[in-house]
């Protein structure tokens, strides 16, 4: 036995454009369901029921809505990747964490398709600022870690001249100038 | 409708591209889409989903909150699939 044929089939099949025309003026301020049949009819030769067109154009609002959320849940997903591209290198802890209920947060607000494209782009600036001032704080640590270098460098520096000099003076005698030596170097007196 | 829930769960974690989603984000999108879906039913279509392998679900130990994501089985069957075939 064959499948019955929906009678919206008959809207349904044709094309795009004029499905969409026939969207457009039923969604017109006022328009019933009869005057958009009536409409039909005669612009398209096309008779169909106001319960058929009420069918259709409910199909049709539940197509866009679903078309309309997963876009959404697409743009989300490209927020995040974008996010973690920029900011996910090697990322600390925290910021690592804060990445990952960004994800959650951005992810969830998508599915909802509550949240507009404007307000996804303004997640990205704020996580911005607070991963700028995460890498800030990384660079006060490599300043820190590459004045400690210098100071480090410095004082070896400060003793290769002191032994130098005692190296050279000639009133010393070797075990002094051992002595000394060990003095300059920090080696404990092995006798 | 336990069909369509799978459908549409389906579609949205491949239009996720990679990215895990939550299952109350997974649950609200379908709500968005169909508001006649009961809280149970989606779960109970993840769950399946989940025990037929077209889905993985892992706990964030951070978040303590379930992701899914669609496994390889779950990813061949979503390219398949036809947006609205429900409404076609």
């Amino acid at each position: 036995m064959g499948k019955k044929t929906r009678p919206e089939a008959k809207l349904k099949l044709l094309p795009e454009a004029v499905q969409i025309e026939i969207v457009e003026h039923a969604r017109k301020p006022g328009m019933t369901l009869a005057e958009t049949c009536a409409w039909v009819a005669e612009t398209h030769q096309v008779k169909v029921s106001p319960v058929t067109l009420s069918r259709f154009l409910a199909a049709r609002r539940d197509a866009e809505m679903q078309e309309r959320v997963l876009a959404s849940i697409t743009a989300g997903s490209r927020l995040v990747q974008d996010m973690e591209r920029q900011f996910g290198k090697t990322p600390a802890p925290d910021t690592e964490n804060l990445i990952k209920f960004l994800r959650v947060l951005i992810l969830q607000l998508s599915a909802q398709g509550a949240c507009d494209a404007e307000f996804l782009k303004a997640v990205g600036p704020l996580m911005g600022s607070v991963l700028e001032a995460e890498r800030l704080s990384l660079k006060r640590e490599e300043v820190a870690l590459a004045e400690r270098r210098v100071k480090l460098l410095e004082e070896k520096a400060a003793r290769a001249d002191a032994a130098e000099k005692v190296a050279v003076d000639g009133a010393l005698s070797a075990e002094e100038k051992l002595a000394r030596m060990r003095e300059i170097f920090g080696i404990a007196n092995s006798q | 409708m336990k069909a369509r829930i799978k459908h549409f769960v389906l579609l949205a974690l491949e239009r996720a591209e990679g990215q895990p989603m939550t299952e109350s984000a997974l649950v609200s999108a379908v709500l968005m889409v169909m508001p006649e879906c009961l809280v149970t039913e989606v779960r109970q279509c993840l769950g399946e989903l989940e025990a037929d392998r077209y889905l993985v679900a892992v706990r964030d130990e951070l978040t303590g909150l379930v992701n899914f994501g669609l496994t390889l089985k779950g990813s061949t069957k979503a390219k398949t699939l036809v947006p609205n075939a429900f409404n076609q």
